[in-house]
């Protein structure tokens, strides 16, 4: 809150003073006047400017003599009234500072208004300022959206320190390592790491605190419980506002899924080879076993015909064995298109 | 190749891997090797139709007198069953395993008092029309009855058509392993 004069000043005083500024400035007080960024007037009681600096111009392509002696909401807002929620209003009457957010062509500006009381405690004006906050603005909600992806990946998010004491983790984190936030938060990144692990941590702060950059890892990651899970892990260099080096970020994602996959595509594989390769094999030397006992007369046409009979058997049960396979795996598979399903199991 | 199992008193039951071009000369050499050792021989064939294998077996000089087949393949290619008589059992199908299990059983009752040998041939093919975890009770029931009368077996199989899991189980039910050039 600014406060009161020593003297009891009374309004017009105060547009006495503007006045007198306006056409005989005190140097020194335009200086510091019109050396502020923001725009800036002095009001009086009724909201009527009284001064402004240089800023206010440019800010509102308006000369020093088209904005005094017009209100706030004219040469602001092109209002004929003050604004819903005006802080010069307000600020009148809560006797305190008021802030209020407002958007200036497609810019965010903050207006705030200093109410200014002669010693008797009177409401004689106000300073208003308003502060183009829009890059600020921008800055916060870019980290607010970027804290948001950190906060809401399903990977596990790990922040260290330079040596090596973590400082942040994700909710991702916290749901594959089992730890709370606090149970971790300050302890070693080494806990979570598997004995086997080649994770360096102290190694990776020294290699990216130079510049230097570290490939993605596979490793094992040892949770609350003790159970290991299977990650590959990012690993970045963090830096603060300054653009200074600050500590190391991991980034895990949990390989577990993939492991089944890959089991199960072993497991496909490994029945693929039962149900198909294998049986061919066998078919396929019955079929030249058979040409050479034919050849040899050890066989006859109908013993030929009876082996090839059985060979197309033995075709038609292995086509049905695949069928069955591709059939189980479709069924587990709730993402495939219908295209493939089709063609899998046609 | 070189088939020692009838002669080895150690090794009553052998899983015998062979290479799939292989096969049929696997099977010759078992039987001419259990024929040797005086033994009347139960074949159990899901691969070659009996009538089939009597030749090759004739071919190769190996008297038939003392080899009796439990023929699970001929059904397949005639349609209907060929008659049944002393030296030839039928069985519908190689997936038909309670069948399969009967036949051998009576065959082993019928001929007790014989000195028997019994070839499988083979475990690769019996997989074209049953899972394997059908097969490797079959064959621990097979195991078991040979075990319990001190018969000597081989259980013919293409070697790398069995998978790990298959490969551990059967090879805890025999004796011993031989792989394709040992």
């Amino acid at each position: 809150m600014t406060e009161s004069f020593e003297e009891n000043l009374m309004e017009q005083d105060l547009v006495s003073w503007a006045e007198k500024q306006r056409h005989e400035p005190d140097p020194i007080w335009m200086k510091f006047f019109d050396s502020m960024e923001d725009p800036a007037f002095l009001q009086a009681s009724d909201g009527t400017i009284l001064m402004c600096n240089r800023v206010s111009e440019d800010f509102l392509g308006l000369s020093r003599d088209e904005i005094i002696g017009r209100h706030c909401y004219e040469v602001v807002h092109k209002m004929h009234t003050f604004i819903e929620n005006c802080p010069f209003v307000k600020s009148r009457k809560t006797r305190k500072r008021e802030k209020y957010l407002i958007p200036i062509e497609n810019r965010w500006f903050r207006i705030s208004v200093d109410p200014i009381f002669n010693k008797e405690g009177n409401f004689i004006g106000a300073l208003h300022i308003a502060t183009d906050v829009h890059d600020m603005l921008e800055s916060f909600a870019e980290k607010a959206r970027l804290g948001n992806i950190v906060k809401n990946t399903n990977d596990a998010v790990i922040e260290s320190d330079p040596v090596g004491v973590i400082r942040y983790v994700n909710p991702g984190a916290i749901r594959l390592l089992g730890y709370s936030a606090g149970e971790i938060q300050g302890k070693q990144f080494s806990i979570v790491l598997d004995a086997d692990s080649d994770i360096d941590p102290a190694g990776y702060v020294k290699t990216l605190e130079s510049g230097g950059s570290v490939v993605n890892q596979e490793t094992k990651l040892v949770a609350k419980g003790g159970e290991k899970r299977e990650v590959t892990v990012s690993i970045s260099p963090v830096y603060d506002e300054r653009e200074v080096f600050s500590g190391v970020s991991y980034v895990a994602t949990d390989l577990t899924r993939q492991r089944l996959a890959e089991k199960e595509l072993l497991a496909y594989l490994t029945e693929y080879m039962l149900r198909m390769k294998k049986p061919l094999e066998i078919m396929k030397n019955n079929i030249e076993d058979l040409s050479v006992l034919f050849e040899e007369g050890v066989v006859d046409q109908e013993d030929v015909k009876q082996i090839l009979s059985v060979q197309v058997k033995n075709a038609e049960k292995v086509l049905e064995n695949l069928g069955e396979l591709n059939r189980a795996v479709v069924g587990k598979q709730k993402d495939l298109s219908e295209e493939y399903r089709d063609f899998l199991t046609g | 190749m070189d088939v020692s199992l009838p002669d080895n008193e150690d090794n009553d039951i052998i899983l015998y891997l062979s290479d799939p071009s292989e096969i049929r000369a696997s099977n010759i050499n078992v039987i001419r090797k259990a024929e040797e050792g005086g033994y009347s021989v139960i074949i159990i064939t899901t691969n070659f139709p009996a009538s089939v294998l009597e030749k090759i077996y004739n071919k190769n000089g190996i008297n038939t007198d003392n080899i009796y087949f439990i023929d699970a393949i001929s059904a397949q290619s005639f349609g209907k069953s060929p008659e049944n008589d002393d030296h030839h059992f039928m069985v519908s199908s190689p997936a038909d395993l309670t069948k399969l299990g009967i036949a051998i059983s009576e065959d082993i009752k019928r001929m007790q008092d014989k000195k028997i040998f019994v070839l499988f041939d083979s475990v690769s093919t019996l997989l074209i029309y049953l899972p394997s975890v059908k097969i490797i009770k079959f064959m621990h029931f097979l195991s078991n009855k040979l075990r319990q009368i001190s018969l000597k077996g081989v259980f013919l199989a293409v070697d790398g058509g069995l998978d790990p899991m298959m490969m551990a189980q059967l090879s805890s039910m025999v004796d011993e392993v031989v792989k394709p050039g040992e």
